[in-house]
């Protein structure tokens, strides 16, 4: 099975939908590409 | 039986290696291409081949013996020479005999790269994205579930800025008349000296920055309407005079280092103001044991101090404080009414962070009263308690004397100059001291004391403290005795910004302590320094493979809704990266859903539609381990163990703290699952490093060699939502 994503982030979801790509059995229905920013974090997370 | 099979293992350092089987077969030839084309071998039968631009080896034999001990098996080494821009695909072709005979041929295999010189490094950089490979080298990296998401500060820089450009007008109204008359007689008389001159500029620097904001802020209200931190009416409004009044107590309090270190870092700011007006009242005023002027009383003071009208200044702090509403409950609010001193307390609280232990102890000594003596007295009670402070010398300021410190160096690094300590050396830290005139004064002190206390700048917490006792001192020559030896400065953190205090104390007259004090802001380091993170250096690499990066990638959210036909969810995501460089693993963080609305709770028959919003937050944390090993996999150079030491003792996490926040639809019918996953994308940057240059006799840095690096950095995140079939 494929497992390398394509990029698909410039193209309309419709378009997406239509091109039938699986993630874990299910079918991508979008994606996204979101630039990272700095910010300010002041909680430390812990050990779980 | 012959075969033909490639599989590509990894990149060596002069050619790209590859794992070959050919079977039965003896002999074999690999050829490069530039594209695929297909060959017509039956009525409806086809084989792939390679086309346009292509070259093809000379033919290879396995000798007899090696052959059947490797099973046909054999590593394959292309040099890199071979791999130019043109070929993108290999395809390896097995014979039984010299003659090229039963020729089998294996599938095309792309290769890592293409579009690219023969640069190995360069080329490496787009391997991840095209073929799986080196999956082995994450192996060692653990994936750990971590709970609790990161949160941002409640109050932004921006915010909190703001919040004292608020408080200030009402603060130093009260405080005002006080520092006036402490430090009155500073304004208007000019020093000869370069120091001061130096000091009058970057003062000056300092005011000019604060009215930028005031203004940037004045302009800000005009222009719109409407914001969320509500404009304060005219009379709160920042003026010129009452910023004017800063630059004496900046003078006063620190070096011009430090006030250059400070910058226009407001929270630093505001500590150095606090601790301006702390030391004013706390320390009292003095100026008797060396001249004759008289010393001024803080009842004085007080019955001369504010005119404003503290009613006004409570809403427009509570307007400018969201969080003090979000923090305090109604009650508590109510409580404050209009009582600037527990409002401090309660911008004391969300600014500061103090403890509720703290609060208590302000309580205490603040119980309700409402004064300038008691702002000043709550100010005091507001340094960050610990053992410490007890052990510290209180003295009376000397309003009169200046202490200033000498041969002071510099070096830039975080861009800003800064005073940088070398922890292996001896630390000597020479100063003068003068009047308010510049003149030095012929006295000797028969005792006196050097009071060094070291303090970490955010949390006014302290590292490090040390008095000196000295007897016969000439102040009219330069003093030379405040010093730290390697062994006191070993549990001093290194690559931290510290404020050090030195104070110079003795007794008056009257057998009380009297002295004067200054405040450098430092760094120590030892061999390296980290800098910064600097410019982006490739195009970044998409981490797109779901089992080849699977480590990296992170599920979200997966479920799906009942209760209609048809569900539809909103979610506003908010993403973190965060790196931990005290772990060598990775860590998913738990994803916080709050449902912000749903409509098959709003009406009581079932919806056709399922409407549901949500606020998602979740993130992922990063290890330098890990980056490294991430590295390793795309055939980047990696860190060297000195080096990733270096970082590992940073705080490069400050560069880590990343954020993307994005709105995504999932829709699915009843009985339908979704799911949301992340991905990022990663690039290459130079890390600026600097290596210990030349120290000077007194420890200080006065060279740094700059080193560059490069590591690889979280760019930007893939959001794919999916739904079942």
């Amino acid at each position: 099975m494929k497992t390398n994503i394509p990029d698909l982030s410039q193209m309309a979801s419709e378009k997406v939908v239509s091109q039938n790509i699986k993630l874990n059995g299910q079918r991508i229905l979008f994606d996204t590409k979101v630039l990272l920013m700095p910010t300010s974090i002041e909680k430390q997370v812990s050990d779980e | 039986m012959a075969l033909a099979i490639i599989k590509y293992k990894g990149p060596q350092k002069d050619a790209l290696l590859f794992h070959a089987d050919i079977g039965t077969s003896q002999y074999f030839k690999y050829v490069l291409g530039e594209r695929i084309i297909k060959l017509k071998v039956g009525k409806r039968k086809y084989i792939k081949v390679l086309g346009g631009e292509k070259k093809s080896s000379r033919l290879f034999q396995l000798k007899k013996g090696k052959a059947r001990l490797l099973f046909g098996m054999f590593p394959l080494a292309i040099p890199k020479k071979e791999l130019t821009e043109n070929y993108k695909y290999i395809q390896l072709y097995s014979f039984s005999s010299g003659q090229k005979t039963a020729p089998t041929i294996s599938k095309i295999l792309r290769l890592p790269v293409y579009g690219r010189k023969n640069n190995l490094s360069e080329f490496i950089t787009g391997l991840s994205t095209t073929i799986p490979k080196h999956t082995e080298i994450m192996e060692h990296i653990d994936i750990k579930n971590k709970k609790h998401c990161p949160e941002e500060p409640a109050m932004s820089k921006v915010m909190f800025w703001n919040a004292i450009i608020g408080v200030l007008p009402g603060l130093l109204k009260q405080a005002a008349p006080i520092l006036g008359g402490l430090l009155g007689s500073l304004g208007g008389k000019s020093n000869n000296n370069s120091d001061a001159t130096k000091s009058d500029e970057i003062t000056a620097k300092v005011v000019a920055v604060l009215e930028a904001l005031a203004n940037a802020k004045n302009g800000a209200a005009q222009t719109s309407g409407q914001q969320s931190i509500r404009p304060y009416s005219s009379a709160y409004s920042l003026e010129p005079d009452t910023l004017i009044r800063l630059k004496p107590i900046l003078q006063k309090i620190l070096s011009p280092e430090a006030i250059e270190a400070v910058g226009d870092d407001a929270q630093k700011l505001f500590l150095a103001i606090k601790d301006a007006v702390q030391n004013t009242e706390h320390q009292s005023i003095s100026n008797q044991g060396v001249s004759k002027g008289k010393a001024l009383e803080p009842e004085m003071i007080i019955e001369g101090s504010s005119n404003y009208s503290k009613a006004k200044v409570a809403p427009a702090l509570l307007a400018a404080l969201p969080l003090i509403e979000k923090a305090l409950d109604p009650k508590t609010i109510e409580a404050i009414g209009n009582q600037p001193v527990k409002l401090f307390k309660a911008i004391g609280d969300a600014v500061l962070k103090m403890d509720e232990q703290e609060i208590k102890h302000l309580e205490a000594i603040n119980p309700g009263v409402d004064s300038a003596n008691d702002i000043a007295k709550l100010m005091a009670g507001m340094s960050i308690s610990s053992a410490y402070n007890e052990e510290l010398i209180k003295f009376k300021l000397l309003t009169d004397l200046n202490l200033d410190f000498v041969n002071t160096k510099t070096v830039s690094f975080k861009n800003k100059d800064r005073v940088l300590y070398c922890k292996e050396s001896q630390i000597i830290i020479p100063f003068k001291i003068t009047t308010n005139q510049g003149n030095t004064l012929n006295k000797t002190l028969p005792k006196s004391v050097i009071q060094i206390v070291i303090r970490h700048t955010k949390t006014m917490k302290i590292v490090f403290r040390k008095t000196i006792k000295l007897v016969d001192v000439s102040i009219n020559a330069i003093v030379s005795e405040a010093f730290l030896t390697p062994q006191e400065t070993k549990s001093i953190p290194l690559h931290t910004e510290l404020k050090m205090e030195v104070a110079y104390i003795w007794k008056s007259k009257s057998n009380a302590n009297i002295g004067i004090f200054k405040n450098h802001y430092i760094h120590f380091m030892d061999t390296y320094l980290y800098d910064r993170i600097g410019e982006k250096k490739e195009k970044p690499i998409p981490l797109n493979d779901s089992k080849l990066h699977r480590k990296l990638w992170h599920k979200v959210w997966e479920g799906g809704y009942t209760k209609g036909n048809r569900w539809h969810l909103d979610m506003d995501v908010k993403y973190f990266y965060t790196l931990n460089v005290k772990s060598k693993s990775l860590s998913r963080l738990e994803t916080k859903v709050q449902v912000t609305q749903d409509n098959a709770h709003e009406q009581e028959e079932l919806p056709t539609r399922r409407k549901i919003r949500a606020k998602v937050k979740s993130g992922f944390e990063w290890s330098l381990e890990a980056i490294n090993s991430l590295m390793q996999m795309q055939g980047l150079q990696t860190l060297s163990p000195k080096m990733l030491n270096v970082l590992k003792h940073s705080n490069i996490i400050e560069d880590f703290k990343l954020v993307a926040r994005q709105h995504v639809t999932l829709k699915g019918r009843n009985g339908d699952t979704g799911t949301l996953w992340v991905y990022p994308e990663m690039a290459m940057h130079t890390v600026h490093v600097s290596k210990k240059g030349s120290v000077d006799v007194y420890g200080q840095v006065a060279h740094l060699e700059p080193v560059e690096i490069t590591l690889l950095k979280p760019e930007s995140i893939h959001l794919i939502g999916t739904k079942s079939e």
